[in-house]
């Protein structure tokens, strides 16, 4: 008995060596040795760069590249990981299954991985792991590490080229979104492009009781307290809420209105100065008088959105995501009354100097690649920034058209310019609308902070308004933690 | 009690005995009850605040459209091999680790032993990411091995089954080697076949844990055709702004729990069984 | 009166510390030795020096002490309460014959739940305006309780403690649900394999039922009860998914910036999602191996404990 188990605990333990031993080779540690397609792709470039020595400029890697996916139709593989709801992941698998029909050589693996911070958490695993796909969204606040570790690949080539850029071009996004991209690293480079997942907050409000009163949507700060104040005194309810599944969106917006710089341009943090205090004090003493209040106190809402306290009218204003609008609408068979809803931009300190806020991801190309599959990603990105593309991705999720191309696309100012009924698809129209009026949407700068910046202010947010902290003192604290 | 007559006595007991476990049982019950509940209403009705306790009508459909928004039945394919697969080696090397805790005398039984019970007690989620480099340095990511292998080890079972093997009297090893058996026949004729109760329990614990575990299989596994049960419905039915279809959730749920409660309800005899027929009589 | 050692048990050990050194082992020794890199850098690993800093860092940050605290009451105040209720009923359940495995397939039920469900049952349970909790007191005439509530804790202390102490009932009663109907399970394993034998004889001598309990039951039991108890200790060391359930990723009702039920594990993984900051990865080093010595010393305990009160055959 002892020699046959010996033998064969021996056979299990030289083939898991094995095992490792043969995997060990393929994907050891230190830098990735080059790959078979880099070694060709440098061998064809250092011979292109011979034969054309003493021809006219020598053509570039990227060129070369390009040459090699559009004219020599070089079978190229790339995988493209994104982070979005399972009812929409369908429409954007058609958008990239329609690609790789425009372009029989690229195979596209296309997969889903959850929600944001999960894809957040895998691409930074599989950087350490070098396994990254070769294409991913990704939050602004990750960039900046990202960036200083050389993880991704500095976009600007591929913007401004010629042949397959969209700089200047009739699909080039609006200007404010490039400038978000642009601000992640320094002047003359662009790590990121942005998404077709671009959303702002709106202010959502109950039509009905507003047209009873004859009152037209809140612009300022001073109307959403007035209105706030009467809807307290008749209904004996908050008149206004604000939705914190972003826990700094509150903070952020309104000390930014109230003047505060909240990060410098020099990437320094500056939320504890006097117009971050006004801020505070001015929501606290809104909620102490019962005006104003927070999704966590509403009775049905219990969470960090205000819908669901908004449709059985606990409440009469909000401030939330235009693509959760949906849930805004009272459904009779929930129980709720029926009652008519409006949209409108986010209510400002000063209306000559409005803030808006701009929300969504943006495509991070990896360097763990050839500079084919760059082209070849580049070349998704593209296409996925198409207008025609996108109107029906844009029409089913409510997110932004990211370039005026694809706001002019006819069937899209039709689902824009429909008429008043209660659907979601209207209201997603009218909360789109409500955000395209405002000239220009801002953002923060990101900075390696950023997201613990975003955590601790939400977590400031909420201990003052619900917590009954002292804003000033809590203020100082949450700007020393940051330190 | 003692002034009562015997039997009345006893069915007092009896039916006492019978309230309190009907009582316990309810409560338990009450989230088993209320996940299969929201599973079976409308979406309009999930909303609703104050929660139903009965769903207003049945809406069947939920599981269908479960099923066609994530491929579950894919991910509980998988879950089922990965399950086998961890369970029937587990199980092999829980034996065996557990019959030389339990049995053989050997320099260090009592440091290995102890070695084995520190691995117990070290959270999983701190080992992920060393875990994760080791596994991408072998090439292993989006394979079976990721999934299977780091689960073979399980040192609650190990601790499990050796406790049972001490209970088996020393007489009967005794016994056995005056009639020349070696460890292993002795092993497999004699002491398995007594702690069969216990053996089932390990399985039944390891499959459990392949399903109810989360945090690894979501990070090794980047492609639906490999994910397991517990990634489909943690990230299946969040919808883009972030609220979740809880009736399609609790659908899926539902769906992949039922495995579980019928590999119970085979293993019910094994297990109830060995557990009468555990004491051994002089 | 064995002379010789069977070393074949190495053997037999073998594929099982083969994978515990893969899997276990080697990235124990990892995290051990990058708790003590200080300004370690996730991304590219470089690190400042080696130092005891960290350690030296959680001990002095209130939040690792609560969350000691919270991990400590999960495993000594509500493990022993789901232990005594596990006891009874599984003393209630031997003493049935044929409805046994009826309540079997019930008390089993639990382990099945999936997580997530359970978490959102009992808050909505618990749920201030419309839960099942406050409207049982209802029907006894109390005032309902604002069970998960984060209101005015920031400005008062009383009213801290106050939400305090009701957020960990609430964990309290999650705990004995969750563990009730694996250490049911295994007491009844246990109960059954008391020999007959001993309890029979002795209702012949005409020991009551306690008495039975207590001399006979209690000591033969010992075994197992301890088997539990050890298990079910280091089970509540490793809270952390559950609690996340029921009170969010910020360990608390809100309105809450202290995290207030925050536990061991949960530090540990808050720490390792600041991966990007420097130092943050060794920080979770140091808190887990705090957390696996403490372990060790428990069980410790346990066993030197055994050789005087349990009896093996």
């Amino acid at each position: 008995m002892k020699p046959r188990l010996l033998l064969a605990w021996l056979l299990v333990l030289v083939s898991v060596l094995a095992a490792c031993g043969r995997h060990a080779d393929e994907g050891g540690g230190g830098t990735p040795a080059p790959t078979a397609k880099e070694t060709e792709t440098r061998a064809t470039e250092a011979k292109a760069e011979e034969t054309a020595a003493d021809q006219a400029p020598e053509p570039s890697p990227l060129d070369e590249a390009i040459r090699s996916v559009l004219v020599d139709r070089k079978e190229v593989s790339i995988s493209f990981w994104t982070g979005t709801g399972a009812a929409n992941f369908p429409v954007l698998e058609e958008m990239v299954r329609a690609f790789q029909q425009q372009y029989p050589n690229i195979k596209v693996d296309f997969s889903n991985q959850g929600p944001l911070a999960e894809l957040t958490d895998k691409l930074t695993q599989n950087i350490v792991a070098k396994s990254t796909p070769t294409l991913s969204n990704l939050d602004a606040s990750t960039f900046p590490e990202y960036i200083a570790s050389g993880a991704i690949v500095d976009l600007l080539p591929y913007y401004e080229h010629p042949e397959i850029g969209l700089a200047g071009k009739a699909t080039d996004p609006f200007s404010y979104y490039i400038d978000e991209v642009k601000s992640f690293s320094p002047q003359g480079t662009m790590y990121g492009f942005p998404t077709n997942k671009k959303t702002a907050d709106v202010l959502v409000y109950n039509k009905t009781y507003f047209d009873a009163k004859g009152w037209e949507p809140p612009a300022t700060w001073d109307d959403v307290v007035r209105y706030a104040k009467a809807i307290k005194e008749e209904t004996g309810k908050p008149g206004f809420s604000f939705d914190n599944a972003y826990g700094d969106a509150p903070f952020a917006l309104l000390s930014r209105q109230w003047g505060s710089p909240y990060i410098r341009d020099d990437g320094a943090i500056d939320i504890d100065n006097e117009a971050g205090r006004a801020a505070l004090k001015f929501y606290r003493e809104n909620m102490d008088l019962g005006y104003f209040t927070m999704p966590a106190l509403l009775p049905s809402a219990g969470g960090k959105y205000s819908s669901n306290g908004f449709v059985k009218e606990e409440t009469y204003m909000f401030v939330g995501a235009a693509a959760g609008i949906q849930f805004a609408i009272p459904n009779p068979e929930s129980g709720h009354s029926s009652f008519e809803i409006g949209v409108a931009p986010v209510p400002q300190k000063d209306p000559g100097n409005p803030v808006y806020y701009s929300k969504g991801e943006n495509y991070a190309i990896f360097s763990n690649s050839t500079e084919e599959e760059r082209v070849a990603a580049w070349l998704l990105i593209a296409f996925l920034t198409d207008p025609g593309q996108n109107v029906n991705w844009l029409i089913r999720t409510g997110n932004l058209p990211i370039s005026q191309a694809m706001l002019d696309e006819p069937e899209y100012r039709n689902f824009l310019d429909a008429e008043a009924d209660n659907t979601p698809e209207y209201y997603r129209a009218a909360a789109v609308k409500a955000v395209l009026s405002v000239d220009k949407l801002t953002f923060n700068k990101a900075i390696p902070k950023s997201a613990a910046l975003a955590e601790a202010v939400g977590q400031m947010w909420e201990a003052v308004m619900i917590g009954g902290g002292d804003p000033d003192k809590l203020l100082s604290e949450t700007a020393a933690k940051l330190q | 009690m003692g002034a009562l007559p015997v039997k009345t006595a006893r069915l007092l007991r009896q039916m006492l005995t019978h309230a309190f476990l009907s009582l316990s049982a309810v409560l338990v019950l009450i989230p088993f009850y209320w996940m299969a509940g929201t599973s079976l209403k409308p979406s309009a009705e999930v909303e609703r605040v104050p929660p139903t306790l009965f769903p207003g009508h049945f809406r069947w459909a939920n599981y269908i459209d479960a099923i066609r928004q994530a491929p579950l039945l894919t991910y509980l394919l998988n879950t089922i091999i990965v399950g086998i697969a961890v369970a029937a080696v587990g199980t092999i090397i829980t034996v065996l680790s557990a019959y030389a805790f339990a049995r053989m005398h050997f320099p260090g039984r009592q440091t290995l032993f102890f070695t084995v019970l520190a691995m117990m007690m070290i959270p999983q989620e701190m080992l992920i990411i060393t875990n994760f480099r080791t596994i991408a340095e072998f090439g292993w990511m989006n394979t079976w091995q990721a999934l299977i292998v780091p689960f073979w080890v399980n040192p609650f079972n190990i601790f499990l089954l050796r406790q049972t093997f001490m209970q088996i009297p020393d007489e009967l090893y005794w016994a056995a080697k005056v009639e020349g058996m070696g460890h292993f026949r002795y092993l497999t004729r004699v002491m398995l076949p007594l702690s069969r109760s216990t053996v089932a329990v390990t399985v039944i614990f390891t499959m459990i844990w392949i399903w109810q575990t989360y945090a690894w299989p979501n990070l090794v596994t980047t492609k639906d055709e490999l994910r397991l049960v517990s990634n489909g419905l943690q990230n299946a039915f969040t919808n883009s702004v972030g609220t979740i279809e809880y009736e399609l959730q609790m659908a899926a749920a539902m769906l992949v729990t039922l495995p579980l409660i019928l590999l119970f309800l085979l293993l019910r005899k094994p297990i109830l069984s060995g557990m009468i027929h555990g004491g051994i009589k002089g | 009166m064995l002379k010789k050692y069977d070393l074949v048990a190495y053997l037999y050990l073998l594929p099982a510390f083969v994978f515990l050194g893969i899997f276990a082992f080697y990235p124990l020794i990892s995290t051990l030795i990058t708790s003590f890199k200080s300004d370690f850098q996730f991304l590219t690993g470089h690190y400042a020096g080696l130092d005891i800093r960290h350690y030296a860092e959680i001990f002095r940050d209130p939040v690792f002490l609560r969350a000691l605290g919270n991990t400590c009451f999960i495993a000594f105040v509500c493990v022993p309460a789901t232990m005594l209720i596990a006891f009874v009923l599984a003393l209630g359940l031997h003493a049935l014959r044929r409805t046994q495995g009826l309540y079997l397939t019930i008390f089993y039920l639990p382990q099945v739940t999936n997580v997530i469900a359970a978490g959102l049952v009992f808050s909505f349970i618990f749920n201030t305006h419309f839960g099942l909790a406050n409207m049982v007191l209802g029907w006894f005439g109390f005032d309902p309780v604002a069970w998960i509530s984060g209101e005015g804790i920031v400005g008062s202390r009383a009213r801290y403690l106050e939400a305090y102490a009701r957020c960990l009932f609430v964990l309290f009663v999650y705990t004995v649900w969750d563990g009730l109907s694996l250490q049911v399970l295994l007491f009844l394993g246990g109960l059954k394999n008391i020999d007959r034998q001993y309890l029979d004889s002795a209702m012949v001598d005409g020991a009551n039922r306690w008495r039975l309990v207590r001399h006979i039951v209690l000591p033969l039991l010992s075994p197992t009860t301890l088997f539990i108890f050890v298990t079910s200790v280091i089970f509540s060391f490793r809270a952390y998914a559950h609690v996340v359930a029921m009170f969010g990723p910020s360990y608390g009702p809100p309105g809450d910036n202290s995290k207030m039920m925050i536990t061991l594990v949960g530090y540990i993984m808050d720490a390792l999602g600041d991966y990007l900051e420097p130092g943050a990865v060794s920080r979770a080093g140091a808190a887990a191996v705090t957390l696996v010595l403490m372990v060790m010393v428990v069980v410790l305990l346990q066993f030197t404990l055994t050789k005087r009160w349990v009896h093996y055959r």
